[in-house]
């Protein structure tokens, strides 16, 4: 493996993992502090179907890098 | 999450004005152009630079894709501590929330009968032109005084909160 691919991997993967913390605390807070919950659904998804898009783009480049 | 109290319920509630978390979107989104204006308008930039992103555009599409990403993120928790500052008055109480962070929450409330004195102050040409303003409300509780900032339309939140205190206080009256 490259040392590129490497750095890269160890970047990718951190990434992942603070997104992932900070989407778990994001939802934790709009689920458990929300005065009317139903309303905090139409956010939900904004955020989502936006970071699964980025989150798509981060990896298909990750792999284009990666992938020989 | 709030709970109230048995027979209670919300006369009124608002959030902060929206254009501080306005101003801070429209940062962040210049914030996520800037690595854009490297494709779009790459003679502003120095040709050091172009030849980078020219030898290795994959890893500057990842390296835009991480830093949008992280953006989204910084905006959304910008917006949940938006979201979740919100002043609360019911026909009993004033609940003040204050989300200051993301593990930083401060819930101050008052029994309507206790308050005292309300002071709106509004500063500036913008927060004129647009109504929005402090609201400064001295109460008789541990809490001495509540700061409620950035409201909109703070001298109609003054009269909401005045009338229920004198509706609270006839209650309370009454019932004595």
């Amino acid at each position: 493996m490259q040392p590129l691919s490497i750095i890269l991997s160890i970047v990718f993967g951190a990434l992942l993992a603070f997104f992932a913390t900070i989407s778990t605390i994001l939802n934790y807070h709009w689920k458990q502090y929300e005065l009317h919950p139903g309303k905090i659904k139409k956010l939900q998804r904004v955020y989502g179907v936006g970071a699964g898009i980025l989150c798509a783009t981060l990896t298909a480049f990750y792999l284009r890098i990666v992938l020989p | 999450m709030i709970t109230l109290h048995p027979g209670e319920t919300i006369v009124f509630e608002t959030r902060r004005h929206w254009l501080p978390i306005a101003v801070e979107g429209i940062v962040l989104l210049i914030f996520a152009l800037i690595p854009l204006a490297l494709l779009v308008l790459p003679h502003v930039f120095p040709p050091e630079i172009q030849a980078v992103v020219a030898r290795s555009r994959d890893l500057f599409f990842f390296g835009v894709s991480a830093w949008i990403l992280f953006l989204w993120v910084v905006f959304f928790i910008a917006w949940t501590n938006y979201y979740l500052d919100i002043f609360i008055i019911t026909e009993k109480r004033i609940i003040d929330i204050e989300q200051i962070g993301l593990f930083s929450r401060d819930v101050a409330e008052s029994r309507l009968e206790n308050v005292e004195d309300i002071r709106v102050q509004i500063t500036g040409v913008v927060p004129s032109l647009l109504d929005f303003g402090n609201l400064h409300i001295q109460t008789a509780g541990v809490q001495r005084e509540f700061l409620v900032s950035d409201i909109p339309e703070p001298d109609r939140v003054r009269d909401i909160i005045a009338k229920q205190h004198d509706l609270a206080t006839q209650n309370a009256l009454r019932a004595a």
